[in-house]
């Protein structure tokens, strides 16, 4: 009968469960039917530190010459469209960047079509992180980012970068995709307008988003 | 030397294949379960009908990864301020069929390199994979359909979001592609489906 040491258990042992370990990144698996993967419910809840009243900052890359484009006036009216709707809301520019205002950015995408992204952020064991994962929290402040190139490459007037502009604002006001926040789901009826809908708009706020926003800050 | 019996060597080989099986388990946990998956809410242009989302689309074809996810490019930008910018994923996929390719941009090549947007971003100590409007990256080894424009800056990419890619077997079509194209993307699906014979 052949013999095996202990020893050489140990180390076949061993060996196996090193080379599970150090199995290489890319042969992990795909995590896209991830169970774990965290998604928003369907409204966001929580409220934002100075409720709706935000100071908001202009990123040098507003300004910027290399666009050709007067983006400071876009942001000065989607501000502008948000005010005079609910007492508790105004959007409030600043020239500082202390006490975290909302931020507004425009940028360049690498993905075509893609108009403009609002990230909120949200304070966790005293530091300011990404709160994306969990909507429903007491937002401290946004960034908002609009792309140029995606307006450039398909012809979008003022009207319509305008309407970028205003939606993601209203995303900095918590206000989400019609029917799906979490917090309040109102369904949109057929044919009603609302700058909260996803897509290319030549509009501002509707009567839709009005309401929308003064039942979740008040009138 | 002490002898081993047929029952103690299986023993030790049955213990040495389950703490394996469970490393690899672990392992392939903990590549899923450290990076929290965040989704990033903004606006897109939105294309409702099949034909509309042809139209716009520069390429169209049958595509299939070559790399897992974790193991392809990931890229970030950022303002001055280091806040981010933009970010994606650049997909190496075997070109099956196409049906489109206004640009010739993927001529006889047999592979393409395609951008999605959802990303690995690290914030701070936190690596992240933030995923535009829920959409979720294609799998390596798997069949899709998809509907690719130029970015203006040379790349190509998935267009309309969740429903600018359509897995060919319908039955792998993950829940949360279904729950983010609503009614319009059930129609625009089935109708593709059809007209490319998926």
């Amino acid at each position: 009968m052949q013999r095996i040491s202990g020893f050489s258990l140990l180390l076949s042992g061993a060996v196996l469960l090193g080379s599970c370990a150090q199995q290489p990144l890319s042969q992990t698996p795909d995590t896209a039917s991830d169970p774990t993967v965290i998604r928003p419910l369907d409204t966001w809840c929580g409220g934002k530190t100075g409720n709706g009243t935000s100071a908001t900052y202009y990123d040098a890359s507003v300004s910027s010459s290399q666009w050709g484009f007067d983006y400071t006036s876009t942001f000065d009216q989607a501000r502008a469209q948000w005010s005079g709707i609910s007492s508790r809301v105004a959007l409030n520019k600043t020239s500082s960047t202390a006490n975290n205002p909302d931020k507004y950015y425009v940028g360049n995408t690498s993905s075509a079509g893609l108009l403009g992204l609002t990230t909120p952020y949200i304070y966790r064991n005293g530091v300011l992180v990404d709160g994306s994962q969990n909507l429903d929290d007491v937002w401290e402040k946004t960034n908002v980012s609009i792309y140029d190139n995606t307006f450039q490459q398909n012809g979008f007037t003022a009207t319509e970068r305008l309407g970028t502009a205003t939606h993601e604002l209203g995303h900095s006001l918590k206000l989400a995709h019609p029917g799906q926040g979490s917090c309040r789901v109102t369904a949109i009826p057929d044919g009603t307008t609302a700058v909260m809908v996803q897509g290319r708009k030549a509009y501002g706020v509707q009567q839709y988003d009005k309401r929308e926003l003064k039942a979740f800050w008040g009138l | 030397m002490r002898r081993i019996t047929w029952f103690q060597r299986g023993s030790a080989l049955l213990c040495c294949g389950a703490l394996g099986f469970l490393g690899l388990h672990a392992h392939d946990r903990t590549a899923q379960t450290t990076i929290p998956v965040l989704q990033v809410h903004g606006d897109s242009i939105v294309y409702a009908t099949l034909s509309e989302l042809e139209e716009a689309a520069d390429i169209i074809a049958f595509v299939r990864p070559v790399t897992p996810f974790l193991g392809r490019e990931h890229v970030n930008s950022f303002y001055s301020d280091g806040a981010i910018q933009d970010f994606y994923t650049k997909s190496r996929v075997d070109m099956l069929k196409t049906f489109k390719d206004v640009n010739g941009a993927v001529g006889a090549a047999r592979t393409f390199e395609m951008i999605e947007p959802v990303g690995l971003v690290e914030q701070g100590s936190r690596r992240l994979k933030l995923q535009i409007e829920g959409y979720s990256e294609t799998e390596s080894g798997k069949t899709y359909l998809v509907f690719l424009k130029s970015n203006g800056l040379g790349g190509y990419s998935v267009i309309n979001m969740n429903n600018g890619k359509i897995i060919s077997d319908k039955t792998q079509e993950i829940a949360q592609d279904v729950e983010e194209i609503g009614i319009d993307g059930l129609k625009l699906r089935a109708e593709a489906r059809g007209r490319y014979r998926l």
